[in-house]
């Protein structure tokens, strides 16, 4: 065929004028859908606040959820609440990841009522059930404990915060089986041991606010703050004066500070915990140059304390005698002001009377979950938190795992033949509860901001109220819908106000002393024994101090550190895992950290591979070396290094492959108390081959490439 | 095929492609280069010029123009408040509801409305005209306050008939720009881009 | 004395003594801002987003170590160096005070960032993804950056814009507390105070003028002039001694002699920037009466 210019400029122009006749059509499509709804209307690019209660943390503050074309983009804090003061925490923030998040569980259940139906069948003919759950709040631990009871089940109640350990302690130092305060804007003098108290207190929120206040109010001093532990975390930071103390001896600072006091007039101590300042520089691994001086700073705290207008003296779980410690400092507290601040929270047991035989404690766990043939598991990452439960829970005939997000007790449960089942967020559920605080009472609500994301997931109290329901267990007057079930003993104003304010503050209400049988009585003062579990020196004990000088690996004490991903649930948020940990400014990975002279001991310099070693068990991890760690303690963050199941490989959204669960390390022994410790003794560093560069900020080196994977 | 041939065959190619290219996009895809600026159906042939000589004022449908960033448009619950009384040209009273029979004696627009929209519970899916990029954020509130009035920028919407529509102004940034410096208006570039 | 170019100068007060470090602020910034997870390579090459970082500073060698939390973000510079050499004028000062970005413009030259001392600007080096349902948690008030795109903190100025729209609209002023961005909004322990520094009765001001013996300003040996002013935390390491009646602590000025807590960061040990142990006013507090302006000396050791 010939082809010629004509025949070229033919085509051209036929094609250049087809092309002018082709631009007069097919625009671009921008659809344009009006967002009204009568009768309450919304504008199109205008925010709406939809107020509910967090419940991220433990304080379950009431909080605004902003969002804008029914999508949540924003949590931001109601002002005037008693915990939330107008903000919000970073896990409520972070919380938006996981209501968007991608890998979401979305279950192959048909709805809620197939999923309860079965439990139901099951829960009948089972024996001795057990319900594992993060939290009790308002209605949802009503149901939870009226099901268990009519089960003649069990409930173990593992929140991160030790939060049934504290309130056995206080009811042994004050009568009162109370959660604490730490109102620390009406303090002078603050001393934390061992304790995490701006992170990991019941309301972060509140006692940021506090300790603002605390530390600058016009008109005031400057409040004061001492810390001891054996790793400084982001409270300590925070202080004038922090002394670093062996892993494990906290309850003897206190021993020794308590002594001084009783000798200063402030009342009597237990003389089974005092000890002379001396004796405490010891125990606390000072080494020997140094132990005069730190008697002396005992006996100044001491002092200081006694001239204090209103001090507070704080215990932390952190090491492995966290209960005494805790005993210890709300004793001291209790001297120095003749009380602890304590407020009632029902944020654990429910508002109804509950026999005390329904909840086990961490020490009792293991023979009930053999013993259990179903186990229900409401928001808790079992076999991450607690991996020496993992057979156990394998061998429960039924089991039930309600989780939002994919994790390790998801993963064991599919495997072995349980029914995960997914869960709603708080944004997308109702709730409630009802806190007594010093300044009354209220009630907080929690509604959806957002309709449900994910069709199948299940709401916590529409769950329990079918399941109720199949069991012919009856709670209140029979609703099985969760908003009437919440409703129903509301006047049409309280409602609206709950609505609008995602709570109602300011109330009476009656008393709700109901679970007193679930806590022993208190120990008579001055006894010459430890209350049970309280005894300092029982447990894991702290380093020989005179083996201090040396550099060797051997004999370390193995602590978790806390980071601002808790206890590691928060591990599939991408937010939180590119935020630089606060003390080491490490983003998306793990690290072991050591102490600069053990570190010069082995030849280890940061980013080599180390390993710690506890009995059998090993994890091998890139070393930080650091200068907030005593140097005969190793730690490894909480939290961080997870593999998002079933994905596994490094995903820019999900969680990092490299790193492992520094739990793994423990054994589940509980240091001689009834709750497990985080931290334990007779660990080994030892240095392994080669090194991986950890992705942290310290040294500020920009465009270098960096590998977080594992090799 | 012969060498010289085939030199020749691969020239043109090179130059056609591009309008090849370009018309096969156009024809079998939505792109186009035109955007905004071109006339477009409507999934309703909806007429400004009737139901601005029914007395209806552009807020009332309109209705984010005082309160927000975004005019919006009316909901079909909107629409079919008034619609529900109407059958044909005559406009019953609102308790009356036209007969779902005779919808094909109903005009088209209204038949489009009523069938697969207000039966469907759809919203119906607008095509915007005045569609401004994501970077420019631009509130109705504050210049409904300045007093401008709709047609100012709108044009004489109480004569676009659906079938006799011109957008008269485009909303490019020299002529925001130019009013802006004209009425003393705020000139910072973050008025606008933020 | 520093002068004020417009009638509207928005500032900030950061107080070093009250940030707890929660990170609170970082996360509230990412949420409001829609800025995207780089994710853990491009993290571990130092290309992190975050326009507000919380820097740890510490100082010392165990066992006696400190640790102060500054909280870093863009320091909406009077004499900004970022906005001198940004080829397309992306990086523009407005009449208010800020320095804006403007994102359409931005061709990605990057010589901004690199002229920035405080390194708050941040280059969208990979394409912002928001991986489905993911997207849904975007703020329409913000434009969505791309790659090759500079950005930085606004002090959230679609929220002061907002302001400005809904104060126009009722014909009055922004009241003070009416705008705050997202960090200001979610600081627990009021650290950040946020408003108009023009404006000598707004909460901003007042923080300024009743702790001005310990405000800084940071890396001002460059002349930049931020409108961001920290408060030092007078870390005192003599909590354990005995404490000095209220009147004398009160009228603690800001001579160096007092500066029990002190900074003085071991190169090695602290990265860039370090906060300067800058008196800000060196005069005696019988004298210091409050101006109608704050008083921040631009440069150091200024009278």
């Amino acid at each position: 065929m010939k082809f010629n210019r004509r025949d070229f400029l033919k085509v051209g122009l036929l094609s250049a004028s087809a092309l002018s006749f082709s631009a007069c059509g097919r625009p671009v499509e921008h659809g344009l859908v009006s967002q009204y709804q009568m009768p309450e209307y919304k504008l199109l690019g205008e925010p709406s606040f939809w107020a509910s209660t967090c419940t991220e943390l433990r304080s379950d503050c009431a909080v605004s959820v902003k969002t804008v074309e029914n999508r949540a983009i924003h949590v931001i804090g109601i002002a005037g609440h008693f915990f939330s003061k107008g903000t919000a925490t970073s896990a409520a923030v972070s919380g938006l990841t996981t209501l968007y998040h991608p890998a979401r569980l979305k279950g192959a259940s048909a709805g809620d009522t197939t999923v309860a139906a079965e439990v139901a069948k099951l829960a009948s003919r089972s024996k001795s059930p057990l319900f594992v759950v993060d939290r009790l709040c308002g209605s949802l631990g009503d149901a939870v404990v009226e099901v268990a009871q009519k089960l003649g089940g069990k409930i173990w109640v593992c929140d991160s915060h030790h939060s049934m350990a504290e309130r056995r302690i206080l009811k042994a130092v004050t009568g009162r089986a109370e959660l604490p305060l730490a109102d620390l804007e009406n303090r002078d003098y603050l001393v934390t041991v061992g304790s995490n108290l701006l992170q990991e207190s019941y309301a972060p929120t509140r006692t940021g606010w506090a300790f603002g206040r605390f530390r600058r109010t016009p008109g005031r001093l400057r409040g004061k703050m001492v810390s001891f532990s054996s790793r400084m975390n982001p409270t300590d930071a925070n202080s004038d004066v922090w002394e670093p103390v062996i892993s494990g001896s906290e309850p003897y600072v206190l021993g020794a500070l308590g002594k001084l006091l009783s000798e200063k007039g402030k009342g009597a101590f237990p003389s089974w915990a005092a000890i002379t300042p001396e004796e405490a520089a010891e125990k606390c691994g000072i080494e020997e140059a140094h132990r005069a001086d730190f008697a002396k700073k005992l006996n100044k705290l001491a002092d200081r304390l006694v001239e204090a207008r209103s001090p507070l003296v704080v215990g932390g779980f952190q090491g492995v005698n966290g209960e005494t410690t805790v005993y210890l400092a709300h004793t001291i507290t209790k001297m120095l002001n003749g009380d602890v601040t304590t407020f009632e929270p029902d944020l654990l047991i429910g508002n109804k009377k509950s026999p005390g035989d329904l909840f086990i404690n961490d020490a009792e766990v293991s023979g009930a979950l053999q013993g259990a043939e179903m186990v229900v598991v409401h928001n808790v990452d079992l076999v991450y938190r607690f991996p020496w439960l993992e057979e156990s829970f394998k061998g429960v005939k039924n089991k039930f795992v309600l989780a939002t997000m994919p994790n390790d007790t998801t993963e064991v449960n599919n495997t072995n033949k349980g029914m995960t089942i997914p869960l709603r967020t708080w944004m997308e559920d109702w709730g409630d509860l009802l806190v007594k605080s010093p300044q009354g009472s209220w009630y907080g609500l929690a509604q959806p901001a957002v309709k449900n994301q994910i069709p199948d997931a299940v709401s916590a109290l529409g769950f329990m109220l079918e399941l109720a329901d199949e069991l012919k267990v009856s709670l209140g007057n029979k609703k099985t819908n969760p908003r009437e079930f919440l409703q129903r003993e509301l006047t049409e104003e309280q409602w609206e106000d709950l609505l609008v304010r995602g709570g109602h503050w300011e109330r009476e209400p009656d008393s709700i002393y109901g679970h007193e049988a679930a806590f022993p009585p208190p120990a008579t003062e001055n006894a010459g024994t430890a209350p049970d579990g309280y005894n300092v020196f029982e447990g894991v004990s702290p380093l020989e101090p005179s083996k201090l000088g040396e550099v060797s690996g051997e004999g370390l004490n193995f602590i978790i550190l806390p980071t601002h991903l808790g206890d590691g649930h928060m591990a599939d948020r991408p937010w939180m895992q590119e935020m630089p940990d606060a003390m080491t400014t490490v983003v998306w990975d793990s690290w072991i950290e050591i102490g600069h002279s053990v570190a010069a001991g082995l030849g280890v310099k940061r980013h080599d591979r180390v390993s710690v070693t506890v009995g059998d068990k090993v994890i091998k991890g890139s070393a930080y070396l650091s200068p907030f760690i005593h140097p005969k303690s190793v730690g490894i963050p909480s939290g961080r290094g997870q593999r998002l199941k079933p994905h596994g490989a490094v995903s820019e959204i999900g969680w990092v492959s490299e790193g492992s669960n520094p739990k793994t390390l423990l054994d589940g022994s509980t240091g001689g108390g009834e709750y497990f410790s985080s931290a334990t003794a007779g660990a080994t560093l030892k240095k392994e081959e080669g090194s991986r560069l950890l992705a942290t900020f310290d040294e500020r080196v920009y465009n270098l490439p960096r590998h977080v994977l594992p090799e | 095929m012969a060498p010289e041939k085939l030199q020749k065959l691969l020239v043109r190619g090179v130059l056609l492609a591009p309008a090849i290219v370009v018309l096969c996009l156009t024809l079998f895809t939505e792109i186009n280069y035109r955007g905004y600026y071109s006339t477009v159906d409507q999934p309703i042939p909806f007429p400004h010029d009737k139901h601005v000589a029914a007395g209806i004022e552009c807020q009332y449908c309109h209705r984010g123009t005082e309160e927000g960033y975004q005019a919006g448009v009316p909901s079909v619950t909107d629409c079919w408040q008034c619609h529900r009384g109407m059958a044909g040209d005559k406009a019953h009273d609102l308790a009356a509801l036209p007969d779902r029979s005779n919808l094909d004696a109903l005009r088209p627009g209204v038949k489009t409305l009523i069938k697969d929209y207000v039966d469907e519970h759809r919203e119906v899916r607008w095509f915007k005209y005045y569609d401004l990029p994501e970077h420019v954020k631009f509130p109705h509130k504050i210049h409904i306050n300045a007093g401008l009035d709709c047609t100012e920028c709108h044009g004489d919407v109480a004569n676009y008939s659906y079938e006799n529509f011109e957008m008269k102004q485009k909303p490019t940034m020299g002529w925001c720009v130019s009013c802006h410096r004209d009425r003393g208006a705020s000139q910072d570039c973050t008025a606008c881009h933020y | 004395m520093q002068e004020f170019h417009g009638k509207y100068q928005w500032g900030m007060t950061v107080d070093v003594d009250k940030c707890t470090g929660c990170k609170a602020c970082v996360i509230a910034c990412r949420a409001e801002n829609n800025i995207a997870v780089v994710g853990a390579e491009q993290a571990a090459m130092g290309r992190l987003m975050d326009w507000l970082r919380i820097e740890r500073i510490h100082h010392g060698h165990f066992p006696h170590v400190q640790v102060d939390f500054i909280p870093m973000l863009c320091q909406q510079c009077g004499a900004a160096p970022c906005e001198s050499v940004c080829p397309v004028f992306a990086s523009v000062h407005t009449h208010d005070g800020l320095n804006g970005q403007i994102y359409n413009r931005c061709i990605g030259t990057r010589v901004c960032g690199n002229n920035c001392p405080y390194h708050v600007r941040m280059f969208n080096f990979v394409y912002p993804k928001w991986p489905t349902p993911m997207e849904k948690l975007l703020n329409p008030d913000v434009t969505q950056r791309q790659e090759g795109v500079m950005e930085k903190c606004t002090f959230c100025v679609q929220r002061i814009r907002r302001g400005n729209v809904d104060a126009k609209v009722e014909n009055r002023e922004i009241l003070d507390g009416e705008v705050r961005p997202a960090c200001v909004q979610a600081c627990a322990s009021e650290a950040l105070v946020f408003g108009l520094l023009t404006d000598p009765e707004s909460s901003v001001s007042r923080n300024l003028n009743q702790n001005k013996h310990r405000s800084v300003l940071v890396h001002n040996d460059h002349d930049t002039r931020p409108n961001v002013i920290y408060l030092r935390p007078e870390r005192d390491p003599s909590a354990l001694e005995p404490v000095a009646p209220l009147g004398e602590v009160q009228r603690r000025d800001g001579h160096a002699g007092h500066d029990h807590g002190g900074h003085q960061p071991t190169p090695e040990n602290s990265p860039t920037p370090a906060v300067e142990p800058t008196p800000v006013e060196t005069s005696t507090p019988a004298a210091a009466a409050p101006a109608s302006t704050p008083a921040l000396t631009a440069t150091p050791g200024a009278q």
